[in-house]
């Protein structure tokens, strides 16, 4: 376990507050950069940065999905039904985290990494909506009052035992690696479910909180987060992320999404370095 | 516009009653939503004050006592407020006597308490 100092605790801070508005930029958590931020140059075992990371998840979900209830964005029955997903995956691979290799977590995440960066650049933008207001959405699906268009939108939920499964595999990811997850669920939930962005995201960012929690409570109580510099990371991330999304809109969200992608790729090039040794 | 939203309407836990709000977006928030929302700001604020106060008194004092309580409290309250957000939801369930839904958070409950359980038999076992 790493020593707290000022300077530590600083620089975590600071960390967390680029990788928090860079994830309000990007529509993504922060963990895919605060994790190798704290792995590689930090030089923390994988497991404590993925602990540190995680509790920065779940305070980014908590507070993004308290500013965002009420709005109809959240599908919270969606979002209830797919948490027993996620947990199960979240809880499985908070233990399997203990057995696996450091080696074998940082190759995990380079193979991730690749994976957001690809998606990044080819993101997709399928609308999923039925602009009748009279449709039935079915027991899941929704409805929701789009910005863009001015009118109440309505959207059916397709493929549950796909979206059922990619709940599963994010959770999973997200206890091994110490990312949220999102980044996984939102393009299955968008292209394939039937779900239009907007809600997928805050559906997702909602249910994150939980997948997190069953993670980070096995790195906690197995001794693997340091309360100290997890303070100084969520703090950070807090600040970030708002600062993020109250200033986002003057970045060119293209040309940061490539810039991005390609950090992503220098990334995961380091952690495939550093786990091949 | 007069169109019902059974599946929102169930989904936000709205007791019966109170029907025929239509479908405006500017209207009343669905009860079980405002809860959550409650619940979730209080969570993070409550967490993050006990943070940034521990790790100063941390920082200052060279750890005491109460700065490694408000750290731990912090975490504990950080990892506490998604289990609460479940349980409003259970409880919310169980009096619409939405019996599905009631059970899934359950078990969502059940999960969390086992990854609590696991970190324990880890610790013993490591």
């Amino acid at each position: 376990m790493p020593v707290v100092t000022a300077a530590l605790a600083l620089t975590i801070f600071a960390a967390g507050t680029v990788s928090g508005s860079l994830g309000a930029l990007l529509g993504l958590g922060g963990g895919v950069f605060l994790v190798p931020f704290l792995n590689l140059v930090l030089g923390f075992p994988f497991s404590v940065a993925a602990a540190i990371s995680l509790t920065t998840v779940i305070a980014t979900s908590s507070t993004v999905s308290a500013g965002r209830a009420g709005k109809q964005l959240i599908n919270m029955k969606l979002g209830m039904l797919l948490e027993v997903a996620t947990a199960a995956g979240s809880l499985l691979g908070g233990v399997t985290a203990q057995f696996v290799a450091q080696s074998v977590l940082q190759k995990l995440f380079g193979i991730v990494a690749v994976i957001v960066a690809l998606i990044m650049l080819s993101r997709l933008r399928r609308r999923n909506v039925i602009l009748d207001p009279a449709a039935d959405p079915g027991v899941l699906g929704g409805r929701y009052h789009e910005a863009e268009s001015g009118g109440t939108v309505t959207y059916r939920v397709k493929r549950l035992p796909l979206a059922i499964t990619a709940s599963f595999v994010a959770g999973n990811v997200s206890s091994l690696l110490g990312i949220g997850g999102g980044i996984i669920k939102v393009p299955v939930l968008n292209a394939w479910c039937g779900i239009p962005l907007r809600p997928a995201a805050a559906t997702s960012a909602f249910m994150i909180g939980v997948t997190a929690t069953a993670g980070a409570t096995i790195y906690y109580g197995h001794g693997q987060l340091e309360p100290a510099l997890a303070a100084a990371a969520v703090l950070g991330v807090q600040l970030g992320s708002w600062g993020g999304l109250h200033f986002g809109a003057a970045a060119s969200a293209k040309w940061l999404k490539i810039l991005m992608a390609a950090v992503l790729f220098i990334l995961s090039a380091m952690m495939f370095a550093r786990g091949g040794r | 516009m007069t169109a019902e939203r059974p599946a929102l309407r169930q989904a936000q836990g709205t007791p019966s009653g109170s029907r025929g709000e239509g479908t405006a977006p500017h209207g009343r928030v669905p009860k079980l939503e405002r809860i959550i929302g409650t619940v979730l700001r209080a969570g993070v604020m409550t967490s993050s004050l006990c943070l940034a106060v521990g790790l100063v008194l941390s920082l200052a004092g060279g750890g005491g006592a109460l700065s490694a309580f408000l750290l731990n409290a912090g975490i504990i309250v950080l990892l506490a407020t998604p289990v609460a957000r479940v349980i409003v939801s259970t409880v919310q369930y169980v009096s619409d006597r939405d019996w599905a839904f009631a059970t899934l958070t359950v078990i969502v409950l059940v999960e969390l308490m086992a990854s609590a359980v696991a970190a324990l038999v880890l610790n013993r076992r490591v």
